[in-house]
C-alpha cells in the first residue's frame, strides 16, 4: 500500500494494523438478524433525534439561517408595514400636535383619540417619540417608526423604500456569523451522549463527501 | 502549532492528514458507496446492509481494539444490535455514518468498561512486542509495516484522548469535526491529540534500531 509515496506513512500503517482485516461471519449474521427484527418491528419509522443527524453541516447551517432570514424579515415586515400605515395617518396640517403614532398594530392605532395626549398607549410603544422628543415640527419631517424621517404620501419615499429594503440586511450578518459559531449554542436539544456536558458540533466543512445519504424530511 | 510536522529525514512520515482541509485522504468515493448503502438499507435492502456492515466494521472493529482490546468483538456485537435499531433515525451520508456508528459504539465502549472498572489492555506484553518481528526498519528502508499488535501496543499506551482522536481519524476515517462530535470536544482539541499522539508514534516507531540521521524538526509550539 502507499504505493506512489516513498515510503508508507504512519497513518497508512497504522490503518492497516489495526483496522480489522477480516471480520467474522458469525458477527455479520447477528448484526442482520438485529437488522431483520428491527424492521420488522416497525423500528425503521423512528424520528431522528438531534444525535442521529449526521447530515453535512451545510444543510443544517440552511436550515437554521433560514428560520433567522425569515425572522429577520417578518421584523422588518412589520416596522415597514407600520411604517407604510403612518404616512395616511400623517396629515399636512401638522405641528407640535401630537398625532396618531404608528403602533405595532392598526387596531390600537385607530381605537386611539388622535387628540390624545403623549401618553396613550400606542404611542408608548417605543416606534413613536413624545412631542419634546421630536425634531421641530417642519412639515416634511416626522419621526417614524425607526426614528428615521419619513415622507409626505405623495413624495417618493425612498425611505420606506429602504425599510423595505432592510429585511435583507440584519439577515446577512446572521448568515455570516451563524456558520462559524459552535453549533451547539444553537440547539435547542439536550445532550444525550451520557458523558459529555456539551454538545459538539460540525465545524464549517461545506466541502465534505457528497450527500448520498437519505434526507428524508426534517429532523424532528 | 505546526500541524502535520515533517519528522526530519527520520525513517518514519507523518503526513498532513490533520492539515487544512481536515478531511480523511482516503475513502471519499468509498464513502459515496457507503451512503447508497445506507440509504437502500433503510429501505430494509438486507443486502445493502451487509455492505455497509463490510465496510464500517473494520474501522470500527480497530477503534473499539483500541479502547477495549480483547473485548473488541463484544463490545462491536452490543453496538451493531443498537446501529441496526436505530438505522431509521440515521440522517446523513457516508461519513456521516461512520460518526454515527463511532459514537454509538463509543457509549458501548465506555459502558463496558464501566461496568469492568478496570481498561483492559491488549495481550501483549512489552517483551513480546519489542521481539516482534512486524517492524521493518533500516537506515535506508522506510517502515513498511506494523503489527497489529504493536500498533495497538502503542496507541494504548498513549494518554486516552490521543489514542481516541489518533483512532478515530485514521483508522475510522473521520474528519476533524466528526471526530470532535464523537468525542464530545472542540476541534481544536482533537486535531492537538491527534497531532500529539502521531508525533509520539512516529518517534516509538522511528527510534525502534535506527539511529538519528539528523535533528527532527519538531517545531511544535501547541
Amino acid at each position: 500500500m502507499g504505493e506512489r509515496h516513498d515510503a508508507p506513512t504512519l497513518e497508512d500503517l497504522l490503518a492497516a494494523a489495526v483496522r480489522a482485516d477480516s471480520l467474522d461471519p458469525g458477527a455479520e449474521d447477528r448484526a442482520l438478524a438485529a437488522f431483520r427484527t428491527a424492521r420488522q418491528s416497525g423500528a425503521h419509522g423512528a424520528r431522528t433525534r438531534w444525535r442521529d443527524d449526521w447530515r453535512p453541516r451545510a444543510h443544517r447551517r440552511l436550515g437554521r439561517s433560514l428560520r433567522a432570514t425569515l425572522a429577520a424579515l417578518m421584523v422588518s415586515a412589520t416596522l415597514g408595514g407600520v411604517a407604510i400605515a403612518s404616512i395616511g395617518s400623517i396629515g399636512p396640517s401638522d405641528d407640535g400636535r401630537d398625532v396618531p403614532r404608528p403602533s405595532k398594530s392598526a387596531p390600537d392605532r385607530t381605537s386611539e383619540d388622535p387628540a390624545a395626549g403623549p401618553g396613550t398607549p400606542g404611542q408608548s410603544d417605543g416606534f413613536s417619540a413624545t412631542p419634546s422628543d421630536r425634531p421641530p415640527p417642519a412639515r416634511d419631517h416626522e419621526a417614524g417608526p425607526s426614528g428615521q424621517p419619513v415622507k409626505k404620501p405623495g413624495s417618493p419615499d425612498p425611505r420606506t423604500g429602504d425599510r423595505s429594503a432592510t429585511p435583507n440586511q440584519p439577515a446577512s450578518p446572521s448568515q455570516s456569523a451563524t456558520p462559524n459559531q459552535p453549533p451547539h449554542s444553537n440547539q435547542p436539544a439536550t445532550p444525550n451522549q451520557p458523558t459529555n456536558p456539551s454538545e459538539p458540533g460540525k465545524a464549517a466543512t461545506p466541502s465534505e463527501n457528497s450527500g448520498d445519504g437519505s434526507t428524508k424530511g426534517p429532523k424532528n | 502549532m505546526t500541524r502535520g510536522a515533517d519528522l526530519g529525514t527520520n525513517s518514519v512520515r507523518t503526513r498532513t492528514v490533520l492539515g487544512q482541509a481536515g478531511e480523511p485522504r482516503r475513502g471519499q468515493a468509498a464513502d459515496g458507496e457507503l451512503g447508497v448503502a445506507v440509504a437502500r438499507a433503510q429501505e430494509d435492502d438486507e443486502d445493502a446492509f451487509s455492505v455497509a456492515y463490510r465496510m464500517v466494521q473494520p474501522g470500527l472493529l480497530g477503534y473499539l481494539r483500541g479502547l477495549v482490546g480483547d473485548d473488541a468483538e463484544d463490545v462491536a456485537s452490543d453496538a451493531w444490535l443498537e446501529i441496526a435499531r436505530d438505522l431509521g433515525r440515521f440522517r446523513g451520508d457516508g461519513a456521516g455514518f461512520r460518526g454515527w456508528t463511532a459514537t454509538i459504539a463509543r457509549h458501548r465502549a465506555l459502558d463496558h468498561l464501566r461496568r469492568q472498572k478496570t481498561r483492559p489492555r491488549p495481550t501483549v506484553l512489552e517483551q513480546d512486542v519489542l521481539g516482534l518481528p512486524g517492524v521493518h526498519d533500516t537506515h535506508e528502508q522506510a517502515l513498511e509495516s506494523i503489527s497489529t499488535e504493536y500498533a495497538l501496543e502503542l496507541v494504548s499506551r498513549l494518554p486516552r484522548d490521543q489514542a481516541e482522536a489518533v483512532l478515530l481519524r485514521v483508522v475510522v476515517g473521520l474528519d476533524g469535526p466528526a471526530a470532535a462530535r464523537v468525542l464530545g470536544k472542540r476541534p481544536g482539541a482533537v486535531r492537538t491529540a491527534a497531532y500529539r499522539g502521531l508525533k509520539t508514534l512516529a518517534r516509538q516507531l522511528g527510534a525502534e534500531g535506527v539511529t538519528d540521521d539528523g535533528p527532527r524538526t519538531l517545531g511544535e509550539s501547541g
